[in-house]
């Protein structure tokens, strides 16, 4: 250690390329991942204002754009997907806040392969050229839904998109190399890296989950490689794995697809939930309730979520003796999350809360992903998701979900680590007029979707008055609209505040929260190294509220021993 | 980091065993009834793959923990192996 | 002394060799994919021992003790590393690249005869999974030349010295490739 810490004295100040852009230290690379992400927010929120305004009034010219032919209306409703999934939550959960956390809360310098990980971040840059180059091609982007199905994707006829596709599953297989070596990177790291004292049982919950998503992205991930490899060889090289006529087989892709698609949703979903319950006990200053069984769940659903994947394809045509196995495994999932749900009302309960911006973001993550993680049960249950699939109902399933877990988790953590990444604090107040907005628009967007469902509206149709029995829904549409358009706007002031508050923020202490994580120990920001010494790990990390302790928080690093005759709790 | 010297497997013994192997198994094919040769075959190269693994990969002598590492991914490939089942093999 | 390889080990087992493995694991499960759906997709159609039996497979034999015998110069390799054998390293990484580009040569060769009888990736779903399969492998193959190409020129250089463990990490790689060729040979060419 002493060693490693003397070559750091050695190193001379990097250049500007080498300090913003070649960087290997892993807090910069989680920034170059973060800038990365919130990129592809704005281009994906420009796209659900486009989506919006043509559901709510079908071939009138979008103010700010024109109109919108059926077919971009297809580009859109897939790239929307697309970007949102593998370019937004992906790189902001994972890429940011993994890469920026994990080092620091297991007491490392660094990951264990820093040319790694910088070199992940640069295929990640260079997917996200090529998937922006895709708008670009003669044919235009990819139109065959963000899951891509066969054959319509399997010939260029079909779609009419020749380069779009392929582009946009030459972005898709380097995204997936890019994750591939960041899940490397934090499994060994995590392993590997660990502080003196600091045992599996005392990392931060977050450490498990996303430690938890990387497993589960590292072995789902490859046989949609091997599908996506396929589909491109179809597409360009005259096989035809997926298409009938040549003896091949569609549902084929769905299956490879959704085998990695769920395990997907969990990898994007752990670190939110992570994130939430690393907010929670700070303000509430309590500890975390059922740290153990928590553990477990995710471990259990992590699991479990490699046999659930077939609960997509329930009305694809295929076997309907699959139906009944994957109905009961999916609705036995969602017993470990219930858990962590239950742990988490828990930890609340009884507890000295403080409505933080961060905090407030965490309660309306869970709120929000309650709905969400009920609604699931009706799509996961067979004879109602033959009725509810392909409809709004799903849909406003999925961003009870995903939006939740990208955005508003994703915000939380934003406004929680923010004094540790950027050394400044951001302006509480305009964080929680942010949120009290965005929380209302969001809601008064996605219920009445819901309906909208359950009447039949089905997904990606361009036109809804088309179809005689949507017409008289049209105003619900309509008000999505207008919620959907508030709710984009609604996210000007945090745009505002983050910019501003990185150069102009209140400079902030090491600690702002009082919380007892080990990157709270170093510096705001930590510089090259983290620490200025290497830190020993003496407890678990939500020691709050503590009767022997003058404070009501005590954190990881610092040795503590009772008053004789005092028990301290020991874990 | 010094290179483990202590156990080392006879790297030659193992590849004369491969070779033989594979000898067995392309004369398998051309020489048994179909069911028997494939199962021949496959359970030959399943042991080629062991033998491989366990020596030149040295995961005889590594930590157990390597061995989940590997296992791990091939029951996930099992699991989707057999749920393919009902959709393309029962099916056509 | 190569400081990354001395910090904190806490599973014992050293950074290099886990990333490896993990990411091992992850390859595993692109091939066991691929080769899930071939066996699947197969079992489901008739006709996929005629198309086989057009393979060449005498090359696909040939092939298969040329990948076997890389794998022994590989481990040797390593073996050579311990026994501080520089000039044992050298020679057997060197056979290894050489085995090594013998198999794409002879995949190469067998390729140029198949589209030239007519058997394109066109030519039906065996060929779209010989194809898509054994050009996979090929790659990974290449990509693992190119990877022993690097650790020899750092060899000859003398500049390997702190880093001798990447040639256990480029050999987990190499055995890996061997591994599954040891399964695409009999599903492709002797079934």
């Amino acid at each position: 250690m002493n060693e490693v810490a003397s070559k750091e004295a050695h190193h001379e100040e990097p250049g500007f390329w080498h300090t913003y852009l070649f960087s290997t230290d892993h807090k910069t690379i989680a920034k170059q991942y973060l800038s990365l992400g919130l990129f592809w927010a704005i281009v994906g929120g420009f796209t659900v204002y486009l989506i919006r305004w043509q559901l709510a009034y079908p071939e009138t010219k979008v103010p700010g754009w024109g109109f919108i032919a059926p077919d971009f209306y297809n580009v859109l409703v897939t790239m929307h997907g697309t970007i949102m999934v593998f370019f937004v939550a992906m790189p902001i959960l994972l890429g940011a806040f993994g890469n920026f956390l994990i080092p620091l809360m297991i007491g490392a310098q660094d990951m264990a392969f820093p040319r790694l990980n910088m070199l992940s971040v640069w295929v990640f840059a260079l997917a996200s050229l090529i998937l922006l180059l895709s708008f670009f091609v003669p044919g235009g982007a990819a139109s065959a839904g963000w899951t891509g199905y066969p054959p319509l994707s399997a010939k260029v006829e079909y779609t009419g998109v020749n380069w779009g596709l392929n582009l946009w599953l030459l972005a898709h297989a380097l995204e997936f190399v890019s994750f591939l070596m960041s899940g490397i990177n934090f499994l060994t790291t995590a392993m590997n890296l660990r502080a003196p004292g600091m045992s599996f049982f005392r990392l931060p919950l977050i450490v498990w989950m996303q430690l938890t998503a990387a497993v589960l992205f590292m072995l789902s991930v490859g046989p949609l490689i091997g599908g996506a490899i396929m589909l491109l060889m179809d597409r360009i090289a005259g096989t035809t794995f997926y298409l009938p006529e040549g003896g091949g087989e569609p549902l084929l892709w769905q299956h490879l697809f959704w085998f990695f698609g769920h395990p997907e949703v969990y990898v994007v979903l752990l670190p939110a939930l992570g994130i939430v319950l690393e907010i929670m006990p700070v303000f509430s200053r309590k500890p975390i309730f059922g740290y153990y069984p928590i553990v477990y769940s995710t471990i259990a659903a992590g699991i479990l979520s490699f046999v659930v994947w077939a609960h997509h394809q329930f009305i694809s045509g295929m076997d309907p003796r699959l139906a009944m196995p994957f109905s009961i495994t999916t609705i036995i999932i969602s017993v470990p999350f219930a858990l962590i749900v239950f742990a988490m009302i828990a930890t609340l309960w009884g507890g000295s809360i403080s409505f933080s911006t961060a905090m407030l973001f965490a309660l309306g993550t869970l709120a929000t992903f309650l709905i969400g993680g009920l609604t699931g049960i009706f799509n996961g249950s067979a004879p109602v998701d033959i009725y509810i699939h392909d409809t709004y109902f799903v849909v406003s399933h999925f961003h009870y979900t995903l939006v939740p877990v990208t955005f508003f988790a994703g915000f939380a953590g934003l406004y929680f680590w923010f004094p540790k990444i950027f050394g400044r604090m951001m302006w509480e107040t305009l964080g929680k007029v942010h949120f009290w907005f965005t929380f209302i628009f969001f809601n008064a967007a996605f219920i009445p979707m819901f309906f909208l469902g359950t009447r039949g509206m089905m997904r990606r149709i361009a036109n809804p008055t088309q179809y005689e029995f949507l017409k008289p829904f049209q105003p619900i549409n309509e008000w999505i609209t207008v919620a959907v358009i508030l709710l984009l706007l609604s996210q000007i002031p945090f745009v505002i505040n983050f910019l501003w508050s990185m150069v102009r923020g209140r400079v902030a202490e090491r600690n702002p929260w009082q919380a007892n994580t080990l990157e709270w120990s170093a510096a705001s920001p930590p510089p090259h190294g983290n620490f200025e010494t290497v830190p020993t790990v003496y407890r678990n990390p939500y020691e709050y509220g503590l009767p022997e302790v003058a404070e009501d928080w005590l954190p990881q690093d610092r040795p503590f021993t009772p008053p004789a005759g005092v028990r301290q709790s020991e874990s | 980091m010094a290179v483990d010297t202590g156990h080392r497997p006879d790297y030659f013994r193992v590849w004369v065993w491969l070779v033989l192997l594979v000898i067995v198994s392309t004369s398998a094919s051309l020489v048994l009834p179909k069911s028997a040769a494939l199962l021949l075959i496959f359970t030959v190269a399943l042991v080629k793959a062991l033998l491989v693994a366990l020596n030149y990969m040295h995961l005889k002598y590594e930590k157990p923990l390597l061995y989940a590492l590997a296992a791990a991914p091939l029951l996930i490939v099992v699991i989707l192996f057999f749920a393919l089942f009902p959709d393309f093999v029962f099916h056509r | 002394m190569n400081s990354k390889v001395e910090t904190l080990i806490a599973t014992g087992i050293p950074a290099g060799k886990v990333g490896m493995w993990w990411f091992l694991a992850s390859e595993i499960t692109v091939f066991g994919g691929l080769i899930a759906s071939y066996i699947v997709v197969r079992l489901g159609s008739p006709g996929w021992s005629e198309a086989g039996a057009r393979l060449n497979f005498s090359l696909g034999l040939v092939n298969t003790f040329v990948l076997l015998t890389s794998s022994l110069t590989m481990v040797l390799a390593f073996k050579a590393v311990g026994e501080k054998d520089p000039k044992g390293l050298r020679t057997y990484l060197g056979f290894t690249i050489l085995l090594g580009l013998t198999f794409l040569t002879i995949k190469a060769f067998e390729y140029g005869g198949e589209f030239v009888r007519g058997y394109t990736p066109a030519a039906g779903i065996f060929w779209s999974f010989y194809y898509g399969m054994t050009g996979l492998h090929a790659l990974h193959v290449f990509a693992g030349v190119v990877v022993n190409a690097i650790v020899l020129i750092a060899a000859l250089g003398e500049i390997l010295k702190p880093h001798e463990h990447r040639v256990e990490l480029a050999g987990l790689y190499w055995h890996f490739v061997d591994i599954v060729w040891i399964f695409l040979f009999p599903l492709l060419y002797l079934t």
